[in-house]
């Protein structure tokens, strides 16, 4: 997956890989806050905090500075989830997104209740996305009758990215046109 | 007018509408009257959508209303109060309108009836009151006589009638049921239904017990019941049907947990003991104990979790105290930056213990510290998340000022039982009150941080944490100031050693000196005349925390982390190790005791190899942690419930299976002795063995023929 | 809710996972040197988790330096005893 070269402004991305290409999400904030702010919206426990360090040192750079551009909130269930995205403000830069779907896979919660609270969820992303991009991540779906979301989340995309698509060197497009 | 007095035993929806109450009187009766309850539940939202719901709902036997009450999280809101007359018909009444206006926000939708009830009146379920009831059977007025803080309830003069099967029916099928009331005890046999039915009727209506106590009541007896016994309707209240509750499996305190399906009596109480959560934690006087301070019902605390105890308790307080209570936590986390996280995303603070054998060791612990903290700083969703200690005009919030009390009862009865003789009567009831009012305290800091907690927030979870972790230093640096050394801290407790100290009193100017700095009080755990902290099986070199066993100054012993310790050990293994443990108690240095304990185990040993071991003892029981299907390389606890499955027998994850290990496998039931894998029990005995005497240096040598070291 | 950063002790572990191909590389005598570098680490958890580092592994290689500055000073110390006895 290369996803940094599909990045730009006003864009949705998705990568929809298993364990909701939790590694690539990782690489893919260190870029991303290599260049600025980013605001990283957990919603299944993906984010690799030490991970994340470790490939800033990698980078030869003032981590401390580093990681303190990255912004990080969490949600564990779809409520807070939407909770989570509605009181997030939007502003010129990167949201990464992961795990979106972790909290509408819960048995729990009813068919129709997960897809009214993901088109909810869906609006916010949007409106997050008008001023800087946005990265969605998704595991697939634990049972085929879930897989909606999936790919109701995946029409909304601009670009969808999976694990088969080929792994290219990655190269740094601007992020916003200033 | 009649007046009535008693304890408050059962509640719950009438048959008719309102409310259908039992009391146990004092003079025995067992009274059945009625109540009108209306019930009250909020929407809250947009206005646009408010007034479509009012639309909605007019012209029900409803009576709507416009009010103003406070979210805990976001302050004010302005709501649609929807009274319903019967509480029976709410649970409808918000389904419907929760599924035509999914977008509003509901409170106090699905609050058990008995909180609203001890909300209103005051009268929790066990709580002793005074009723006045008119002719109809209606009640006109109530009196509350008790509280639930109360040290010395007087006891309920119930009546239990024991049912349980002559075996496991999972293992084969009962042919008989066992039946204990008061004194007499007698068998009934299963083979005829309809004698069997008519026996159970006739035995309902002479004892009319209060409470059946089954073994798998739940699983098997209920609902073979109704194949053998169509018509036998075991409620005490004649208009209601026995309430079943599915099998659940489900992911909480790390674990998957199942529990079995439910059934639940009317008027009387059913608890299965195989399908109670921690019955043989507290038994039924603790069930009786967190039933009085939680105000949940008998058979629902027995079943639930202590978790759903706490949740209740904090319900009652939001409800006395008119905070809504939302049916779906919205919260999400505030943000932090990366360091931000790492700061406070941590746990309890865990210091690695010395490995060996330790003399004259004293164990510290902090009382109920998580609660304690969470009392004293004050830490509630609404209130302080920063940890700092709170001001002295800072009003109490909801978590603390409903732990406060549990906290304090749990502290007295400890105090209680300290002073009391261990052989004395009160001394096993007062135990097991202490143990149900302790689960709900061990929960509360966990319910701080789950998910669905109504009431928890994350940033208060990790407030707790990082105050403990403070704690737990400025216990380290007030022992070491003293002299002390620090063989091992774990969340809350504290292992210290220092030269010539080995009484208990030694050990008080520590105590007061730790309570003095932190604030929160710290007790004497005992005094080990030994104590060893094992080290890591696969590194010696490697110390394992939390993992430790010794012998008290009175011969006591303790132990944490060993295989007695654990469910997936045999029971005589664990008898095997126990009594290894047992010996080298018997000294004030174990390794003088060393060659006994291996005679002991070659014994144990040598009674399995010659067939004398009875077969209950070698059984094993182990969870399954998923579906069977996800197994990749099925393991003994997946292929024993492939067996089951094979027999018809539901398997669900988080499900304990019991199996015997046998040539070529593993066997779910109809075992014989000969079958049974000797070798693998001797292996399995020889680690246990060797688990708590290959310590202190003996591993290198052989400690029986043919068992040495476990090689790492 | 779950645990969002590693322990300490899980960040040890996955370090000692990364050097797997320094430790293969190593004779069979000097993997056990290394794995009691590593066990003298474990030793400090506790200190190593209140340092709060971004990166725990700097903060676990001065555990592993304490670790042999205290068997360094045990091994002064006997030395010096035997030096008494043999004077």
């Amino acid at each position: 997956m290369n996803t940094l070269s599909a990045l730009k402004p006003n864009s949705l991305i998705v990568l929809a890989a298993p364990h909701a290409a939790r590694e690539e999400a990782s690489r893919l904030a260190v870029e991303l806050v290599l260049h600025g702010p980013l605001t990283v919206l957990d919603g299944g426990n993906r984010f690799q905090p030490y991970l994340i360090t470790r490939l800033l040192r990698q980078q030869h750079v003032d981590i401390i500075s580093a990681s303190r551009r990255l912004s990080i909130r969490r949600s564990f269930t779809c409520f807070q989830m939407l909770a989570l995205l509605e009181s997030t403000p939007a502003l010129q830069q990167p949201y990464l997104i992961l795990d979106l779907l972790a909290g509408f896979y819960d048995e729990q919660v009813g068919d129709n209740q997960a897809h009214r609270l993901l088109e909810r969820c869906l609006e916010q992303v949007l409106r997050l996305g008008q001023l800087g991009p946005v990265v969605i991540t998704l595991a697939p779906a634990p049972s085929p009758e879930r897989s909606f979301l999936v790919e109701r989340v995946c029409s909304r995309a601009d670009r969808v990215l999976t694990p088969e698509q080929s792994r290219r060197q990655a190269s740094q497009p601007a992020l916003f046109a200033r | 007018m009649n007046k009535h007095t008693g304890w408050l035993m059962d509640l719950y929806p009438g048959a008719q509408g309102g409310l259908s109450l039992w009391l146990l009187c004092d003079g025995g009766e067992r009274l059945q009257m009625q109540m009108n309850f209306p019930v009250c539940f909020y929407a809250a939202g947009e206005s646009r959508l408010l007034r479509q719901a009012w639309m909605h709902l007019q012209g029900r036997e409803l009576s709507l209303a416009r009010t103003c009450r406070r979210d805990l999280f976001s302050g004010e809101r302005d709501l649609l109060a929807i009274t319903v007359p019967h509480p029976g018909e709410l649970c409808n009444i918000f389904r419907t309108l929760s599924e035509q206006f999914p977008d509003l926000d509901y409170y106090n939708a699905d609050i058990p009836l008995p909180l609203r009830f001890a909300a209103q009146t005051g009268i929790g379920l066990l709580g002793r009151c005074r009723v006045s009831r008119n002719e109809e059977g209606q009640v006109t007025a109530l009196e509350r006589l008790d509280s639930p803080w109360e040290l010395e309830p007087e006891p309920l003069p119930l009546r239990v009638l024991y049912l349980s099967p002559d075996c496991d029916p999972v293992v084969c099928p009962p042919q008989q049921l066992q039946v204990r009331f008061e004194r007499q005890q007698f068998c009934l046999n299963l083979k005829d239904p309809q004698t069997l039915k008519v026996s159970l009727e006739a035995l309902l209506r002479r004892c009319d017990p209060d409470l059946i106590l089954s073994d798998y009541g739940d699983t098997w007896l209920f609902g073979q019941l109704r194949e053998w016994a169509p018509g036998l309707n075991p409620n005490r209240d004649p208009l209601k049907e026995i309430q079943t509750r599915n099998a659940a499996s489900y992911f909480a305190y790390g674990q998957v947990i199942h529990r079995g399906a439910q059934v639940h009596l009317f008027g009387r109480w059913h608890i299965d003991r195989c399908n109670a959560l921690l019955f043989g934690e507290y038994d039924l006087q603790g069930v009786l104990e967190q039933t009085r301070v939680t105000g949940l019902g008998v058979q629902e605390t027995a079943r639930k979790s202590p978790g759903a105890g706490i949740t209740a308790m904090q319900m009652l307080t939001a409800l006395r105290t008119k905070v809504l209570v939302p049916v779906v936590k919205q919260q999400a986390e505030g943000r932090k930056t990366l360091n931000e996280l790492i700061r406070m995303d941590r746990g309890g603070l865990i210091f690695q213990p010395l490995p060996g054998l330790h003399k004259h060791v004293a164990q510290i612990d902090f009382a109920s510290m998580y609660p304690s903290i969470m009392v004293q700083y004050n830490i509630s969703p609404e209130t302080n998340l920063s940890g700092a200690p709170p001001g002295d005009r800072e009003e109490e919030g909801l978590v603390p000022h409903t732990l406060r009390p549990l906290l304090e009862k749990r502290l007295a009865l400890k105090n209680q039982l300290q002073q009391l003789d261990p052989r004395d009567c009160r001394a096993g009831p007062l135990k097991a009150r202490a143990a149900a009012l302790k689960w709900l305290l061990v929960v509360c800091f966990g319910y701080l941080g789950y998910k669905n907690a109504r009431f928890g927030r994350i940033e208060s979870h990790q407030a707790v944490t990082r105050i403990s972790r403070e704690l737990m230093l400025q216990a380290k640096e007030t022992a070491e100031d003293l002299g002390f050394t620090i063989l091992h801290m774990y969340i809350d407790g504290l292992f210290v050693q220092k030269d010539g100290l080995g009484k208990p009193h030694d050990f008080t100017p520590l105590l007061e000196a730790v309570h003095s700095q932190t604030g929160i009080p710290i007790t004497l755990e005992g005094v080990y005349k030994w104590l060893v902290f094992p080290s890591s099986r696969l590194d010696s070199r490697l110390p394992v925390p939390n993992r430790y066993f010794g012998a008290f100054l009175n011969g006591d012993l303790k132990y944490r982390g060993i295989a007695l310790r654990r469910h997936d050990t045999s029971l005589f293994a664990a008898e095997t190790q126990l009594g290894v443990l047992k010996i080298l108690a018997q000294a004030d240095d174990p390794r003088e005791k060393a060659g006994e304990a291996r005679r002991f185990a070659a014994w144990q040993l040598d009674r399995l190899r010659r067939g004398k071991i009875p077969l209950d003892r070698l059984r094993l029981s182990l969870k399954l942690s998923r579906e069977l299907d996800a197994y990749r390389s099925p393991g003994p606890a997946a292929r024993a419930g492939r067996q089951l499955e094979a027999r018809g027998q539901p398997v669900r994850p988080g499900m304990r299976v019991h199996f015997w290990y046998v040539y070529g496998g593993v066997k779910v039931s109809d075992v014989d002795l000969k079958e049974i894998d000797l070798g693998r029990y001797r292996r399995l005995v020889e680690r246990a063995v060797d688990e708590v005497l290959g310590e202190w240096g003996l591993a290198q040598e052989p400690v029986l023929p043919g068992f040495g070291a476990v090689p790492g | 809710m779950g645990r969002t950063v590693t322990t300490v002790t899980r960040q040890l572990q996955e370090t000692r996972r990364m050097l797997s191909g320094f430790r293969r590389g190593l004779r069979r005598s000097d993997q056990y040197v290394l794995d009691g570098l590593f066990a003298g680490a474990q030793n400090h958890i506790a200190a190593i988790g209140e340092c709060e580092s971004l990166l725990p592994f700097e903060a676990a290689l001065l555990a592993i330096l304490l670790e042999q500055a205290k068997e360094i000073s045990t091994l002064n110390h006997e030395i010096k005893i035997l030096r008494g006895r043999l004077e």
